[in-house]
């Protein structure tokens, strides 16, 4: 494996370098290029991830006296919900400007609404299921870590 | 470890900062390998449509089927959103990673941390720039083509010397390997995977009906919407915007052996074809149309061109880089190329590029260049 190895290497290196010369002959504004390269990690790595997980242990804390497929359900409704407003946001804040009327021809607000009901809508109902699920009397009649871990 | 073990509680360099399960490399590899097959998806359609809109001089493209590109950018673009979730649910995963101490272990280790530095920004600025094209909105002060072109370069390389560093460790994770067991609380492996493709599906089955044109009416977050615009067809740049006006007296220049110059009466006389074809814009959305008009092969027999030629074709706009286009003479003497006159057995609105517009299979709607008002045949 040695040998594939080191040739997928460096066929990496190689296209790095035809993207990094590429970017220098043709880019004027470099130092803008790598402003928004280094904003685009800062936003990742010091904003959105850190809020990533502050959520999910905010949510986890507070799901902690329920059976765990259910905090599963419910995690899993919220981070749906995060990336759908993240598609969201940027067509609502170009919606207003866009001078032409048959781009970006919806009402991107409502839409988002829309969306996160059904969102919420569809995460109680698997939500009731899971709780149901795990209160059958197999579940009631053991109740170790092993059994309930839900894999 | 001594030096670690007085790092704070709240410290992400500390040990066991973080307690998920996930964060381990069975996890990456199952997102990483959808990832890579995402990536080279992008990275291969984007290619296709660059060098149709800037072909090397020995290129030749295929016209058939003529959904051809339609299926390509519609993919291109369906992949870059399905991505998102995708791309922030990898580096969620592998987050911890980022605080890996000390910063460089060993040569390996540099070259992945090297990849890595390359990698995160390149496509994180790539899949928001190419969000922000499909709503058209350019707040960078750079040209969005050249910088998303050579952008992919940059991320299909360092996502290549990723992988090549990182191969031991996927092949031994390709397959479940002796994965610590989830622990008591929070997510299971089960349970998050599941998450990631809740997420996927959601960002996919609300924007890509702008070119799946059955899901249309589920495209709640897609920029545009089958059947809207005039003539119930979408407009990537109305007349206003590329300041056209309606032409008050108007005839087509055929430049080419035998230099003509015809009305629009002239050309309603001439053999008339209906051609049902897709316009498939490079922001992602496509609908079918059914386009009437002149063929251009037609035209160019008018003025005694020889066969092969390529044509340029000129439109009544000012400024703009989509004012010429050039067909290639595989698209040039297709049946299916039309100087179009009407759309779905009306005349064509002014937005569609009335009096005429070019419509040709398998090409970027960006070429299929409206109020035309010139073609050359070039030698």
């Amino acid at each position: 494996m040695r040998w594939p190895r080191i040739l997928v290497g460096l066929v990496g290196l190689g296209s790095i370098v035809v993207g990094a010369v590429g970017m220098y002959r043709n880019v004027p504004q470099l130092l803008d290029l790598l402003i928004w390269l280094a904003a685009a990690v800062l936003a990742h790595e010091g904003l959105l991830v850190p809020a990533e997980l502050l959520t999910g242990a905010i949510l986890w804390r507070m799901s902690a006296g329920l059976p765990r497929p259910v905090g599963q359900v419910i995690t899993g409704g919220v981070a749906v919900s995060a990336v759908l407003t993240l598609l969201a946001v940027p067509l609502m804040i170009r919606q207003p400007v866009e001078p032409n009327p048959s781009a970006l021809p919806q009402n991107y607000g409502r839409n988002l609404a829309l969306l996160l009901s059904i969102t919420a809508i569809a995460t109680v109902i698997l939500a009731v299921i899971a709780w149901r699920r795990e209160r059958e009397p197999a579940g009631l009649l053991d109740r170790s870590p092993e059994n309930r871990r839900n894999t | 470890m001594s030096q670690t073990a007085t790092r704070s509680r709240l410290s992400p360099f500390r040990p066991g900062a973080f307690s998920s399960a996930l964060h381990h490399p069975r996890t990456a590899v199952l997102i990483g390998r959808l990832l890579g097959v995402g990536v080279i998806v992008c990275f291969a359609t984007g290619l296709y449509s660059h060098f149709l809109q800037n072909p090397e001089p020995w290129m030749v493209f295929p016209t058939r089927p003529t959904w051809l590109y339609r299926l390509s950018q519609g993919m291109h673009v369906a992949t870059g959103i399905a991505l998102i979730p995708l791309v922030l649910a990898k580096l969620w995963t592998v987050y911890p990673r980022l605080f890996s101490w000390p910063p460089v272990r060993s040569w390996a280790h540099g070259l992945e941390r090297l990849s890595i530095a390359l990698f995160v920004p390149a496509v994180l600025l790539q899949l928001f720039m190419g969000f922000l094209n499909t709503m058209k909105w350019y707040p960078w002060p750079f040209a969005f083509r050249t910088v998303h072109f050579w952008l992919s370069w940059i991320i299909i390389g360092s996502l290549l010397l990723h992988i090549a560093v990182k191969l031991p460790l996927i092949s031994r994770h390709w397959r479940p390997n002796g994965e610590p067991p989830n622990l008591p609380h929070g997510w299971t492996r089960r349970g998050f995977l599941t998450t990631v493709a809740a997420a996927t599906t959601a960002v996919t089955v609300t924007t890509v009906g702008q070119t799946v044109t059955p899901l249309g009416r589920a495209a709640l977050l897609a920029p545009r919407r089958p059947g809207v615009g005039p003539q119930g067809f979408p407009v990537n740049r109305t007349a206003k915007q590329a300041n056209v006006v309606m032409p008050t007296s108007w005839r087509l220049d055929l430049v080419g052996p035998m230099p003509r110059s015809i009305t629009l009466a002239q050309l309603a006389d001439l053999p008339q074809h209906e051609v049902e074809l897709p316009i498939a814009c490079v922001d992602g959305w496509s609908q079918v149309g059914r386009w009437g008009g002149v063929r251009i092969k037609d035209l160019l027999a008018l003025t005694d061109a020889p066969p092969g030629v390529t044509v340029r074709v000129v439109s009544a706009e000012t400024t703009g880089s989509y004012r010429v286009s050039h067909l290639g003479p595989e698209f040039a003497y297709d049946d299916l190329t039309l100087l179009a006159l009407r759309l779905n057995g009306e005349v064509l609105h002014l937005d569609h590029g009335y009096p005429a517009r070019v419509i040709a299979p398998a090409r970027p709607g960006v070429l299929q260049t409206k109020w035309v008002k010139r073609l050359e045949v070039l030698p």
